[in-house]
């Protein structure tokens, strides 16, 4: 049975302490958000039986994301946030950009045509890019950025654009640092186009982005921009990962209330920074 | 809705469990004995720090820290 438990009103001063309590007493999940106050909610979530608290993670294989404890960084933020360690391989995302896929003999790509179905398996639906409702599946028109490719989406897009078959409906996952919105992060009400900060531990870089996508619960996914930004050397979505524990994404719930669209990460920096969020990420490796 | 507990009983109990900081596991093991039989198995963490279960601290004490 699986259960989850919430502690409201932990002081600063004692977060460390809860979370690490938590942990040790074998949740799956524990996540922190910042309350209007100045305190923290503390959320843990335990897979199977009660955990024995003797120190070991009863819930092990199931794990998909951890929490770091989470303290105020520094900086003026006035809007509460949830940091999340990601704690399994954080993958590619090329969704929504216009070379993305393709028909056999296109052109180049930046992912494989299987990558676009629901479990890169051939039988899986696709989600990658859009299909009509009789399965044919229109590509780019000769004035579209890549004619003849797919026309690759994401779950966030331009509502104020009435075409579905323009590529600039969607996020360009080779241009725009974006999230794949996971379970836990909705469960603590983070939407879609929500701003977001990303943070690499190995290379102690920090990028600001949106969440952008959908179709994997663990969250474990980012735009190749996002993983370009912060330093890694990936070229396209077909190999390559991040290793566990090196990503924490900071999600700042119900951050873009008016779901505005960015087609640029100029334009998510700038309003990122306008409405004085923070993506210093020090109270983790001080 | 659960907030953070504050009693001393909350701080005895964490005590018991983590003296100086790390488990013990032999006291987690009566520990969670307990909780399994008067807590209807409650995780050790959400026992200690929830004032929903603050009512049980002071009996836990008086079984467990002897």
């Amino acid at each position: 049975m699986s259960y989850t438990s919430k502690i409201d009103e932990v002081p600063p001063a004692q977060l460390n302490q809860v979370v690490q309590d938590f942990t040790d007493a074998g949740a799956s999940n524990v996540t922190s958000a910042k309350q209007p106050n100045g305190n923290y909610a503390v959320i843990a979530t335990f897979n199977g039986t009660a955990a024995a608290g003797d120190g070991t993670n009863t819930a092990g294989v199931s794990t998909t994301t951890k929490t770091d404890a989470t303290a105020q960084p520094k900086g003026n933020v006035a809007m509460p946030f949830i940091d999340l360690l990601i704690g399994r391989e954080f993958e590619i995302d090329v969704d929504g950009a216009p070379n993305a896929y393709g028909p056999p003999g296109v052109g180049p790509t930046l992912d494989f045509e299987l990558n676009a179905h629901v479990g890169a398996k051939s039988t899986g639906a696709i989600v990658g890019y859009i299909t009509n409702s009789d399965g044919s599946k229109p590509t780019q028109r000769a004035t579209d950025p890549f004619p003849g490719y797919y026309i690759s989406s994401t779950a966030f897009q331009d509502v104020a654009n009435n075409d579905p078959l323009d590529p600039n409906t969607y996020l360009d996952a080779a241009k725009v640092n974006y999230v794949v919105r996971g379970q836990v992060a909705e469960e603590h009400g983070v939407h879609l186009g929500d701003f977001i900060a990303v943070y690499s531990v190995s290379n102690n870089s920090s990028v600001f982005g949106i969440v952008g996508d959908s179709g994997n619960s663990s969250g474990a996914e980012g735009s190749l921009a996002l993983l370009q930004a912060l330093g890694y050397p990936f070229k396209s979505g077909k190999s390559g990962s991040v290793k566990a524990n090196d990503i924490i994404v900071r999600y700042f719930p119900k951050s873009n209330p008016a779901q505005r669209f960015f087609s640029t990460q100029g334009q998510i920096d700038s309003t990122a920074a306008q409405i004085g969020l923070s993506k210093d990420f020090s109270v983790h490796t001080s | 809705m659960a907030k953070k507990s504050k009693t001393s009983a909350s701080k005895a109990l964490r005590g018991f469990w983590k003296p100086k900081g790390v488990v013990n596991e032999r006291h987690a093991k009566s520990f969670s004995a307990w909780l399994e039989k008067h807590a209807e198995g409650v995780d050790i963490a959400t026992f200690i720090h929830s004032t929903d279960h603050e009512k049980k601290h002071a009996k836990a004490l008086s079984v467990l820290i002897k």
